[in-house]
């Protein structure tokens, strides 16, 4: 599997450097994640334009953020690495509007937002 | 100042290229190496599983900092039964494996048992004279 950073991605890695244990946290997360792809049976948080699976990921030490990642439905054994975002919670209102920016952060062009559950 | 990316790179080449740059966090990289393998090897337990921290902190009977914690990169290595906790919360375990050295750098898995908490406490893993003896120590 691979793990493709988006500008919004490197953005938010080129500023998480400055701080080595927070990047050490994300990036040990997203190599946690390349070893293992979209949970088995899990289920996204959302869906854009009826196509692409949004996932969120908890990495450790680093609060609230979440690591967003789509999935690319054409090529499943690469995620497009979106970047980090505040962790929604499980608020419909926060999944919308991350998976939407994280959407097209990772280049999906108007994305139409299904939230999950 | 950080190296700019020409065209698409994976996680592996943006790492190694803000690696580069960035000297302190090389430095803290390679320090917590040990504690980082740890820390990717409970994260893919959770992340297979597809559970939270607070799921995975219910399932152990552990508060979600101690989960935090034991997944940071930094701090202490923790004990094996921790592990097994853990493991047990993402609905996993872990086990014994048997590795032959066939060079300083290179080595093989020759056998592998899965073990649950009474069989951990059965071989009494824990018992740190008892494991230095048997390594010859």
């Amino acid at each position: 599997m691979k793990l493709r950073p988006t500008d919004r991605a490197y953005g938010d890695l080129e500023a998480l450097i400055k701080r080595p244990r927070d990047y050490a946290n994300v990036s040990a997360a997203v190599k946690a994640i390349g070893g293992v792809g979209p949970p088995p049976g899990g289920k996204p948080i959302a869906v854009v334009n009826d196509q692409y699976d949004v996932y969120t990921y908890e990495p450790p030490g680093t609060g609230s953020t979440v690591i967003v990642l789509i999935w690319d439905p054409d090529d499943p054994g690469t995620a497009v690495f979106a970047g980090l975002w505040p962790d929604p919670d499980g608020s419909r209102r926060a999944t919308k509007r991350v998976a939407a920016e994280a959407a097209s952060a990772a280049g999906v062009v108007d994305p139409r937002v299904f939230v999950s559950g | 100042m950080v190296a700019k990316p020409t065209g698409l790179e994976t996680f592996e080449e943006a790492d190694r290229r803000l690696r580069a740059s960035h000297p302190k966090a090389e430095a803290f990289l390679n320090r917590t190496a040990q504690k980082r393998k740890i820390s990717e090897f409970l994260l893919r337990a959770r992340y297979r599983a597809g559970l939270r921290q607070v799921e995975v902190a219910k399932n152990a009977g552990m508060s979600k900092s101690q989960v935090s914690r034991l997944e940071d990169v930094s701090g202490p290595v923790p004990d094996i039964l921790t592990v097994l906790r853990y493991m047990t919360a993402c609905k996993a375990t872990i086990g014994l494996v048997a590795i032959k050295s066939i060079d300083p750098d290179h080595s093989q898995i020759v056998d592998a048992i899965p073990l649950n908490v009474s069989e951990l406490a059965h071989v009494n893993l824990l018992d740190a004279p008892k494991l230095e003896e048997a390594a010859g120590g």
